[in-house]
């Protein structure tokens, strides 16, 4: 289906190419993942499925691609439209009308296919998706999961055999993950379309793939095969991967579902309970909080608080409230009802740009803070905000830290996104707060750089720093947390030490917990061998 | 060369017909009987037809050679955040006819080019007349003329080429002063909108010929007493607007710039 | 409400034509409250309005009656007067000019009313599907706006937060700063994500150059026959020979958007329904304005004219019933509401 040969690609104004590829075949109706490390190329390879590159980024290219027997060099994305459906990363950006019928219908419209078959068709991709009751919906009245499948729906519609999808799953729960990718394999068996995927999160969709594409660091074709035998090439391995490896497990299971037959015979003795006391003191206390936006009851009667050089993280399906309890916790929205108490004394009369000399908070989206021409300056200028006279010593320390001395005078929106996230990171802590509350750090980050943040943060809170974040990911929040909280519904309905928690609530537990139910093992180095 | 001269003509020929149909009330001849008042009722709506017809056709004329996907994606972008700032509650005093769309209007035109810039300018209006409910025979009015600030931009821009003050004080001061004049115009060209039905039949004491220059003058009082202070603060806030946000603006704009324009050749094919 | 745009337009179009072929001032009045009536009908009650419909009708009344007094002093029913050697102000005030200037003023509420009920009953997406096909890129530049209005301002919020919890407080314009730059950033950025996905559906923008010689002179040529037509209008006592070139220049530009909006090979999935309602608002409509253009009995009360001595204006009252037919909507759509309850 999709045959490439000898390519390479040179983005405009670069020294490299962005990408070398010798060979490479994709078969027809295969489900094809595509990983490796940001900016590896991974994008780039998707978009010339298409035709988008060189079409809509210019820049040199060399060798052939052919896609479904055609050129997309010489037909252009217009024509290769029909052949190709292609599903954005961010994905709630890349719609133009606000209906949902109206957004299914765009690509239609551009080929001018008649009223009444897109109207049919229309019909048809919503109940095949089964999305008919969101049909006359706004799009921005949707939940991500919904988003993520209109998007599918709306690049379907033109009746493609390829399926192209960058990173579908990075901004979503794991619940609302899990479902689109049942849904995607579903697809590729029922329509016999080919699926190209990129992803940063091997765990969860390794399972469903046909072949893995493994993508080096320079653009080059590292490795290519079935999963079960690239993966063991692959620097980063789920953690069920490794443990097969250690354990000689063979074939290497993809999933804990795989992995259930090699440790059936396997009996673990429970360990010991350790006792669970928090004895440090409370630096944010939290009583009864409820929380209405519009009509809306978003947090309901929240109780809880954060210990001085704690690891509390939050989590939670999309929509339960974390970000705005987060919100609430800063000052930046007033519950309805309740108290919020730092230190012991009350918020409410605090202004925000106050509060937040001593909790620094990093939003989710880091791009929202970020303005400045370097990345020194956008430090300086949190630091003019408190009028806190600039200290180049301290600033370079942060920066080091950070892992961005090099980056000082970048200007800090041409960076990486882990980069960015960490210029926006170093701009909130510049004024060295107790607190630090992160609001899904790892959204969108390699896995390398995912590993990189955690060491930062045990390490500044090994210094005595506490500890705050949301997250979806239960990898990460095993190997972080000292506490978790789970909220769902706007309702704290569990809290405690993670061993625990993981366990009675099977929605947020790690691979090896799934695979030794029997025991408090959460992560690889947590096993006795 | 041709083809210069054509849009040239296109260009040339719908201004002046707007302002044509701007000063058109201020042309009445009571001795012929055009604007009999019988006649006088029409006028705003014909006023709105023609203004209406020069906006159309110069949107026409651009987007027809001008506009690839990206600018028609960037153009809908800036709109909306120009609309976006329109109705941020500033907690500023904000006072009379401020309003912070000619300051996003008059950079995209320097940056982009007046084309870009007249487009700006009169989908403005329009975007922001259709959320608000304010399509009515007064906007084909706003639209050509927030498009002339937009165009006019580019007039601003040669100006600084022309005097070598790129980067200098004085591509700062010719903003400037762009900004402050367009915030009496548009309110000096906008108010014209109403006259018609405000100006009354000519005053047949005065002599035959200077009737132009009597309206010339009503409406130079008209002017005074209901929008000067309103428009002072209009280009009052156009100058601070510049002055505190212009540089930052014009270099993000600047950053994107190349991004924007980029077309591969085979697209053209 | 199953009305189609069409119908509404046409409904507009009537209203338009009964304001600009009277100066009867009891006639505009009589529409002017059957439109306010309208208005209050269709505008839900928990929505306050009348406060602001009466003070913004009355600031009109005055403003137009006070500057027509101050402009007009034409006329022979005397007021009062001022010494005229005071500049500007002196002279004589008349009752003419008060009361040309107040029906200046009631036409001009009739107008604002009629769009602003046109504003309240037709959603916008119709109003941007009123676009045309030539202007392809325009109307999708207005749907990209429209789209991206929302999420503007929530991303304006969450800039405004993420500027705040680094110490930032607003207190001069100048702390606007770091809020506009990254709102523009993140919305320049959006929009390349948005050209992107919309090449990767097909969408192209009509860039093709090559556009026959003979189309491209359509449209300068269609200017200068209206601008000609219309000097000579002015200029000459022939009032014929200036119309028919205005006509012929804009029958140039129509085809040409014909033309040109024939070559944009897309179509369009949304289709409003026609509905009988739309058929007969239509009729009755195009009833309205036969009855106003063309003579009919009482068609002389329509031009009434104050100026030179005050008299009283007479009243036509089939004239008057039939800007009753204003209403035509709301008793057919008033009877399809108790259809369906």
């Amino acid at each position: 289906m999709i045959r490439i040969d000898q390519l390479t690609y040179r983005y405009p104004g670069a020294e490299k190419d962005a990408i070398q590829i010798n060979e490479l075949l994709i078969p027809a109706g295969k489900f094809c993942l595509v990983i490796g490390e940001s900016g590896s190329g991974k994008s780039t390879l998707l978009r010339l499925i298409n035709g988008l590159v060189p079409h809509f980024t210019g820049g040199t290219l060399g060798g052939q691609i052919s896609v479904a027997g055609l050129d997309p060099v010489k037909s252009g994305p217009q024509m290769m439209s029909r052949q190709v459906g292609f599903v954005f990363q961010e994905v709630e950006n890349q719609f133009v009308v606000d209906i949902v019928e109206d957004e299914i219908a765009f690509s239609m419209e551009q080929a001018a296919i008649p009223r009444s078959e897109m109207q049919t068709r229309v019909k048809q991709i919503l109940r095949k998706l089964n999305l008919e009751n969101l049909k006359t919906r706004k799009v921005d009245s949707l939940s991500g999961g919904e988003i993520q499948r209109i998007a599918i729906a709306a690049a379907l519609v033109l009746e493609p055999k390829i399926l192209v999808l960058d990173e579908p799953t990075s901004q979503l729960d794991p619940l609302a993950a899990e479902e689109v990718l049942i849904l995607l394999k579903q697809l590729q068996q029922d329509l016999g379309l080919t699926i190209v995927m990129s992803e940063q999160r091997l765990d969860r969709v390794l399972a469903y793939a046909d072949m893995v594409v493994i993508l080096s660091p320079d653009g080059q074709l590292r490795e290519v095969g079935l999963p079960q035998a690239v993966i063991q090439k692959c620097a980063l391995k789920p953690p069920i991967v490794q443990l097969a490896e250690k354990r000689g497990w063979f074939p290497v299971p993809l999933d804990v579902e795989q992995a259930r037959k090699f440790n059936q015979d396997e009996k673990f003795e429970s360990r010991e309970k350790t006792s669970f006391e928090i004895t440090s003191q409370a630096l944010i206390e939290v009583q009864h909080v409820h929380v209405n936006l519009g009509k809306c009851v978003v947090l309901k009667d929240i109780d809880f608080s954060l210990h001085a050089q704690e690891r509390l993280v939050l989590m939670g399906p999309n929509g339960a409230g974390k970000s705005t309890l987060l919100r609430t916790l800063l000052g930046l929205i007033a519950p309805n009802q309740g108290e919020i108490l730092f230190k012991g004394k009350k918020i409410e009369f605090e202004h925000t740009a106050e509060l937040s000399y001593n909790i620094g908070y990093l939003p989710q989206d880091p791009n929202a803070l970020l303005f400045s021409e370097t990345v020194q300056q956008e430090l300086e200028t949190t630091l003019r905000n408190h009028q806190i006279p600039v200290q180049t010593k301290s600033l370079e320390h942060l920066l080091t830290q950070l892992n961005i001395q090099t980056k000082a005078s970048a200007y800090p929106r041409d960076l990486s996104t882990g980069e960015k996230q960490r210029v926006a990171l170093g701009a909130v802590v510049v004024t060295h707060p107790e607190i630090i509350i992160l609001d899904e750090p790892t959204r969108g980050l390699d896995q390398q750089t995912k590993n990189a943040l955690l060491e930062l943060l045990l390490e500044w809170n090994q210094n005595g720093k506490t500890i705050l974040l949301v997250t979806h990911e239960v990898e990460f929040a095993a190997a972080f947390a000292s506490r978790i909280l789970i909220l769902e519904d706007g309702q704290i309905i569990s809290q405690g030490d993670p061993r625990k928690i993981m366990r009675t609530h099977p929605r947020y537990t790690t691979q090896i917990a799934r695979l030794y139910p029997e025991t408090d093992w959460l992560t690889l180095n947590d096993l006795p061998w | 060369m041709k083809e210069k001269l054509l849009t040239g003509l296109i260009y040339f020929l719908t201004t002046g017909l707007g302002i044509f149909a701007y000063i058109y009330p201020l042309l009445e001849t009571a001795d012929q009987g055009i604007l009999s008042s019988n006649r006088q009722n029409e006028l705003p709506i014909m006023m709105a037809m023609i203004l209406a017809l020069c906006s159309v056709v110069l949107i026409y004329e651009i987007q027809q050679y001008r506009l690839n996907t990206k600018l028609i994606a960037l153009l809908g972008i800036l709109i909306a955040i120009n609309s976006t700032l329109r109705f941020i509650d500033l907690t500023l005093p904000v006072l009379g006819g401020f309003s912070p769309v000619f300051f996003l209007i008059l950079i995209t035109g320097y940056v982009f080019g007046g084309r870009m810039g007249f487009l700006m300018g009169s989908l403005t209006m329009l975007v922001s007349a259709l959320i608000t409910g304010g399509v009515g025979p007064w906007l084909p009015n706003q639209m050509l003329t927030a498009g002339w600030v937009g165009l006019s931009a580019a007039l601003a821009r040669r100006i600084v080429l022309l005097t070598h003050q790129e980067k200098k004080p004085g591509e700062w001061i010719t903003l400037l002063i762009f900004g402050f004049l367009w915030g009496y115009l548009y309110g000096a060209i906008t108010n014209l909108w109403f006259w018609p039905f405000l100006s009354g039949p000519s005053n047949q004491q005065f002599a035959p010929g200077s009737n132009f220059l009597v309206s010339m003058r009503n409406y130079g009082v008209f002017y005074l007493a209901t929008s000067l202070v309103w428009d002072t603060t209009r280009a009052i806030g156009n100058l601070l607007l510049i002055l505190f946000f212009g540089k930052a603006t014009i270099k993000v704009l600047r950053r994107f710039q190349k991004r924007f324009y980029f077309v591969h050749l085979g697209e053209e094919n | 409400m199953n009305v189609h745009t069409y119908a509404w337009l046409a409904w507009l179009i009537s209203g338009l034509v009964v304001l600009t072929t009277t100066r009867n001032p009891l006639i505009i009045l009589l529409v002017d409250l059957i439109l306010i009536l309208f208005q209050v009908w269709i505008t839900p009650p928990s929505k306050k309005f009348m406060g602001t419909t009466l003070r913004f009708g009355l600031s009109v009344l005055v403003l137009s009656t006070v500057l027509n007094m101050f402009i007009s002093r034409f006329g022979q029913t005397i007021l009062f007067n001022l010494p005229t050697n005071i500049p500007l102000l002196g002279g004589n005030y008349t009752l003419e000019a008060l009361i040309y200037g107040l029906t200046n003023g009631l036409i001009l509420i009739g107008m604002f009313t009629l769009f602003m009920i046109l504003n309240q009953v037709v959603s916008v997406h119709a109003l941007v599907r009123l676009i045309p096909q030539a202007f392809h890129p325009v109307a999708v530049v207005t749907t990209i706006a429209l789209t991206f209005i929302p999420a503007s301002q929530k991303q304006f919020q969450a800039i405004r937060e993420a500027q705040a919890i680094r110490g930032q407080q607003l207190k001069k314009l100048r702390d606007w700063l770091p809020l506009i730059i990254p709102l523009l950033i993140g919305g320049l950025e959006r929009a390349m994500q948005i050209a992107e996905a919309m090449t990767a559906r097909g969408f192209t923008a009509q860039s093709d150059r090559k556009i026959p010689w003979f189309e491209k002179t359509l449209l300068p040529l269609g200017l200068i026959f209206i601008l000609l037509g219309w000097i000579l209008e002015l200029s000459t006592q022939l009032p014929l020979s200036g119309g028919w070139m205005i006509l012929a220049g804009l029958l140039l530009l129509l085809v040409l958007f014909f033309i040109s909006g024939k070559r944009v090979n897309k179509s369009t999935y949304v289709q409003e329904a026609w509905s009988q309602i739309s058929t007969w608002i239509c009729l009755f409509a195009l009833l309205l304005i036969l009855a106003f253009v063309i003579k009919i009995p009482g068609h002389l009360v329509l031009a009434y004219e104050p100026y030179p001595l005050v008299q009283l204006p007479g009243f036509s009252i089939l004239h008057g019933l039939l800007t009753l037919t204003l209403l035509t909507p709301i008793f057919l759509l008033g009877e399809v509401k108790h259809d369906q309850d």
